[in-house]
């Protein structure tokens, strides 16, 4: 009973996939293309504004990125080749400046 | 279930073979061509658009027309390509736009019975002809009259009332995996689900689509 329930609806199941393969491809109205393109035309400053912001902020973000690069560098490189010198100063600073209760 | 084979040829054509349907498959585009009207439009000839619409027009009201009423085929296609011109930034070209677009078109349906679901749509009873058709279908001992049964307007009604009773997530699931033949990854990559999802989801949806059958027969 159950295998021929099974069997029932398997072949119903078969007449509906060839049911929906069998749909004709629908037609467009005349004009449609041209309809499509007005509203492409009208969505493209909003889509153009769009990108650009992103573009905007991502073209930011590059150039922060690249100047601290760019410090962080120049400092590594500055300290390694006159470790003393900023040590020497601060200890000179040490010196000249007066304690609290001096 | 369904196997299609998908090369590129030495010529820089893209050529895919359905074997059992050619839902999102264009027949034959070349690649290069597409490329050369996308790289255009990105300059900002837009009216370059107009010829992908018509490359995949056919291919994209193909889609639509199996998943939504006849009268909202021209307003959904519509959409389909405002959403794909839209979209163009997102469009990496690592899969051939007609694959992209078809995704859309898929996409686009599933929204649009996700909009509809809360619209409380009235799911008609079948009529004494589609009840006949049933039985005929039931009566008939070879595969041609069963074929013969299929191509009747009583068929197409048939589906659309059961597909009408399914969630939208069963509907658009259903049509791509057992109604169109598509695999589990090729739905997962359409619908931009997990495979997993789609897996159960494909065979709940089958259980569903059989518990309408069975209870109106």
């Amino acid at each position: 009973m159950m295998a021929s329930n099974d069997e029932t609806i398997a072949k119903l199941e078969r007449a509906l996939i060839e049911a929906h393969r069998a749909r004709p491809t629908p037609l467009l109205r005349p004009g449609w293309t041209e309809q499509v393109m007005q509203d492409i035309r009208h969505a493209a400053p909003q889509a153009e504004s769009e990108d650009g912001v992103e573009c905007l902020i991502w073209r930011t973000a590059g150039i922060a990125a690249t100047i601290v690069l760019i410090a962080t560098v120049s400092w590594a490189v500055w300290s390694w080749t006159s470790p003393n010198e900023g040590m020497g100063l601060l200890i000179e600073e040490l010196e000249v400046t007066p304690l609290v209760f001096d | 279930m369904c196997a299609r084979a998908v090369r590129t040829s030495t010529l820089g054509v893209l050529e895919m073979q359905p074997s059992m349907t050619d839902e999102t498959v264009p027949v034959l585009k070349t690649i290069s061509d597409d490329e050369d009207l996308l790289r255009r439009i990105r300059r900002g000839e837009i009216d370059r658009f107009a010829d992908l619409i018509d490359r995949y027009k056919d291919h994209v009201t193909r889609i639509i027309g199996r998943r939504v009423p006849a009268d909202r085929v021209d307003e959904t296609a519509h959409e389909v390509f405002v959403r794909a011109y839209v979209g163009l930034a997102q469009f990496s070209g690592l899969v051939p736009f007609g694959h992209w677009v078809a995704s859309i078109a898929v996409r686009t349906c599933y929204d649009f019975w996700r909009t509809r679901k809360g619209e409380e749509v009235p799911v008609s009873a079948l009529t004494t002809e589609h009840q006949q058709w049933i039985e005929q279908v039931l009566a008939s001992r070879s595969d041609d009259h069963c074929s013969e049964q299929a191509h009747r307007r009583e068929a197409a009604e048939v589906l659309e009332w059961a597909l009408a009773q399914l969630s939208p997530e069963n509907r658009a699931v259903l049509t791509l995996v057992h109604l169109e033949g598509h695999s589990i990854r090729e739905t997962a990559q359409l619908l931009g689900w997990s495979l997993i999802n789609v897996k159960v989801r494909a065979h709940r949806a089958r259980q569903a689509l059989r518990r309408i059958l069975i209870d109106n027969h």
